[in-house]
């Protein structure tokens, strides 16, 4: 009786079958199993309800479920696609797909034109790019002028905003980062890789039979 | 006849079958291939190469560049099943010049009796277990972000996150002169800094 696992799989919210998951994913299902491990413990950590809350994001990105940050709020912004003020396993795993090795630049550079698009207008303005920087400098504990802040702005939009209209439209944005490779970085995670090693999913509570996958 | 010598049982036909040697630096948890790679990967990966050839001036950054080094960014951390919160990069600012600035830095290691190597602006420092620190690799990075104005960027790069903290620690109190600190004031930033910040 010590085999089942504590969590009843058919009643965590928005549990999604892993077989559905891995076919529109870049993930197999014994990955999309092993994330589902990794889901468990996050969902878990302030309220055992299967969904992560954004305390139990911040508590698993910074260890500390009371730290506020700009970039942590977009990328769970992100991942709660249906705007429900939780992430459920459905979302868990198609948002991290993108962060996938193998899955398209395209994919990637949508969505980090996205994440910097702050207010969904379809455009990076430049007094959004100015909040992330503030943001970011605070973080760091790093402490510039504004005239410092608006210099490094002026010479980013120099490279980013081909038609000068104060803006990087997706266009723009496209061609900004095939110059600056470096920018996609932070979309790609190699662990998703070795998830299986990572987080084993035990083999008698998966439903399905590994030659499937 | 003499006690034989450990050389001479080394030596001895007897001692020799089956011997394998232990090799004292298994204890180290710092593989400096890896160290090594992650040093090419971050050269290739993190700010891409622009118009400065070698030896003209470290590599700008631009204002995206600055935001992806946000912690909120590195999703990994959801992977990390430690409990503890670390903070694995930390930077500073400088108004130094850049050369100074790696001379400065290179300086403080060979007074930790660290082990350091340098490229343009990248530097590699290294402890070993003889140290009192554990073994761990740290790389810092001097970037532009304005002119005359440089961003030193500090990341572990291998070892026990501890030891990288300390390390960072006494870095920056004996860099104190180097980094740059804005004068505080009582009133909003714009008023108290100058045209030249």
């Amino acid at each position: 009786m010590g085999c089942v696992g504590s969590t009843s799989r058919k009643h965590v919210p928005g549990y999604e079958d892993p077989v559905i998951l891995a076919s529109e994913t870049a993930f197999s299902v014994s990955e999309v199993e092993a994330l589902f491990e990794l889901f468990k413990s996050i969902s878990s950590s302030v309220i055992d309800d299967g969904l992560i809350n954004k305390e139990e994001f911040q508590l698993a990105l910074f260890k500390n479920k009371r730290k506020e940050n700009l970039f942590a709020n977009r990328i769970f912004d992100m991942f709660d696609v249906k705007q429900k003020g939780v992430i459920d396993f459905g979302d868990f795993v198609r948002a991290l797909n993108v962060f996938h090795p193998s899955v398209s630049q395209e994919e990637k550079i949508d969505f980090s034109f996205k994440l910097h698009d702050l207010h969904g207008t379809g455009f990076i303005e430049r007094k959004e790019v100015k909040q992330m920087l503030i943001a970011l400098l605070s973080e760091s504990e790093m402490r510039l002028s504004d005239e410092t802040v608006e210099l490094i702005l002026d010479k980013t939009f120099q490279e980013a905003d081909v038609d000068k209209d104060g803006k990087i439209d997706k266009l723009e944005w496209h061609n900004f980062v095939s110059h600056n490779p470096s920018l996609l970085k932070i979309m790609t995670l190699p662990y998703l890789r070795d998830i299986t090693t990572t987080f084993p999913s035990f083999v008698f509570n998966s439903e399905v039979d590994d030659i499937a996958t | 006849m003499q006690r034989i010598t450990i050389e001479g049982i080394k030596n001895d036909a007897w001692f020799r079958r089956n011997y394998v040697a232990v090799r004292h630096g298994d204890e180290e948890k710092v593989d400096l291939n890896d160290v090594n790679a992650v040093f090419d990967d971050i050269e290739e990966q993190y700010v891409s190469e622009k118009v400065e050839g070698a030896g003209r001036g470290p590599l700008i950054m631009n204002a995206f560049e600055m935001i992806t080094l946000s912690q909120g960014l590195n999703l990994s951390a959801l992977f990390d099943r430690r409990q503890d919160y670390v903070k694995r990069q930390t930077r500073f600012v400088s108004r130094y010049p850049a050369r100074k600035i790696v001379a400065a830095i290179q300086e403080v290691a060979v007074t930790m009796a660290l082990k350091v190597q340098s490229r343009n602006y990248k530097i590699r420092i290294e402890g070993g277990s003889s140290n009192k620190m554990g073994p761990f690799a740290v790389v810092i990075e001097v970037f532009e972000v304005a002119p005359a104005l440089f961003m030193v960027d500090v990341r572990k790069a291998a070892g026990e996150t501890l030891e990288y903290h300390k390390f960072y620690k006494t870095l920056c109190s004996k860099l104190d002169h180097v980094i740059w600190k804005p004068t505080e004031g009582g009133a909003r930033p714009s008023l108290t800094r100058t045209a030249t910040c």
